[in-house]
């Protein structure tokens, strides 16, 4: 109970750039917006997968911008 | 035979010695003393010790958390089972499997071979795309794999029943094989563990920078390690579907994945040691407390039943022993620096200017 909440809390935090504060609302957008897209484009059959087409969109995000969308860039090693 | 391995590898050996010991004589007190049904709870103790080792050998040794490993585990079984259940047994679990695949049947070690190289080469894909990442990245892509892999299960029922069991697997593994699975398994993640490659997966952990300075090719080591813990996974996981005859894709989620992430942590994910401690003692915890929550009669006593204690003494236990252990129950250390704890002392200027820094 109160699992999945949490992990789609934690999931939108990293894919919108962990520790920033806008990112954190932009990542939650992301994945409610792309939730509902799968529910809506797969197919009746295809419904169970949706969870699996989210996250497989979250793991290609995070392939193109490994610290999530609105870290600032840099490079490791950096002091913050 | 000595001359391949480095001294910390020699060392090593003696250590994963003294553990494969303490796992053989827990085998043997079961072989003396144990009932029945210990076999199974001791079968599944060495599924996870399987599994909390592998999870040692990336985890551990790079530091970076990931939870991908239930899912790499339900491959390999599914894999194992489905090749090896007999084709008449198969006719009736899997009425309209794709592809043939209720059609043929493979002897237990042509099976087993098949689940570990399909299981290693996903790890290798995967791989190439995990070492790309760092610290929450790795770990918000291995549960997006997790979460990826478990929906396909559920979703195929054609091919892997879902959350029904998949039956009929012969039973081809028994307490021995599994206790010569689990000790090969301490020695070759210990002698990972103090190759050069897992000498330069440990430097990189503890300072990613300054090891890519020395020349330490952090993503090629990271690789290294995580198709390697894959295949701990897959041998985990063919172990238990060739134990159990039924599989299902339930206990391939995050309960199981939480778990011995916790057994991990609890036993010290620096040391292959605090891998094996942690799942005995977790397990050892679990069993006590299970025995305590049906009321049992204590010194004449008669304890009133607490269902759902598990859970909380599990949580208690765990939350206390990470706030005044915080790098686990051995720390850094392996079993063999506690038997010479003294001559540790003698050198104690180097060894604690090395623990205070990380």
């Amino acid at each position: 109970m109160g699992f999945d909440p949490v992990l789609v809390a934690f999931v939108a935090c990293v894919i919108g750039g962990f520790g920033s504060l806008p990112g954190a609302v932009l990542g939650g957008f992301l994945l409610g917006v792309a939730e509902v897209t799968m529910l809506i484009i797969l197919p009746q059959s295809a419904g169970g997968l949706a969870s699996a087409a989210v996250f497989s969109l979250v793991a290609l995000v995070l392939i193109w911008r490994p610290d999530g969308i609105l870290s600032p860039a840099r490079d490791k090693g950096d002091k913050i | 035979m000595m001359a391949y391995f480095n001294s910390d590898q020699r060392k090593g050996l003696m250590g994963s010695a003294l553990l494969s010991l303490m796992i053989l004589a827990i085998v043997g007190a079961y072989y003396i003393w144990g009932e029945t049904y210990h076999a199974r709870i001791l079968y599944a103790t060495f599924v996870n010790l399987l599994v909390v080792v592998g999870l040692q050998v990336f985890t551990g040794n790079a530091n970076i958390t990931g939870f991908s490993h239930a899912a790499f585990m339900g491959i390999a079984a599914y894999i194992a089972a489905i090749c090896v259940t007999p084709a008449a047994m198969k006719l009736i679990s899997l009425p309209d499997a794709p592809w043939g695949l209720n059609a043929f049947e493979l002897s237990a070690l042509v099976s087993a071979t098949i689940a570990l190289v399909i299981t290693g080469l996903m790890g290798l894909a995967t791989g190439l795309i995990i070492v790309r990442l760092s610290g929450v990245g790795v770990t918000i892509t291995s549960i997006a794999l997790l979460v990826i892999v478990h929906s396909i299960f559920l979703h195929r029922t054609d091919i892997f029943k879902g959350n029904q069991a998949f039956f009929g697997i012969p039973k081809i593994f028994d307490l021995p094989h599994i206790t010569g699975l689990v000790v090969l398994a301490i020695f070759v993640a210990r002698l990972f563990r103090e190759s050069s490659i897992g000498l330069q997966l440990r430097a990189s952990s503890d300072d990613e920078a300054g090891a890519r300075s020395i020349g330490v090719d952090v993503r090629r080591v990271r690789l290294i390690a995580w198709v390697m813990s894959a295949c701990f996974f897959a041998t985990a996981g063919i172990a238990y579907s060739f134990f159990l005859g039924t599989i299902s894709a339930r206990p391939f989620y995050f309960n199981f994945v939480f778990l011995t992430v916790a057994m991990l942590i609890l036993g010290g994910l620096r040391s292959v040691t605090g891998a094996v401690l942690g799942t005995l003692l977790i397990t050892m915890g679990l069993e006590l407390v299970r025995w305590l929550e049906t009321g049992p009669v204590l010194i004449g006593v008669k304890l009133p039943q607490m269902l759902g204690l598990s859970g909380l003494l599990l949580g208690v236990v765990i939350v206390a022993v990470m706030a005044f252990l915080p790098n686990g129950i051995m720390g850094h250390r392996e079993i063999e620096d506690l038997l010479h704890r003294k001559r540790q002392k003698g050198r104690k200027n180097d060894v604690s200017s090395y623990d205070s820094q990380t």
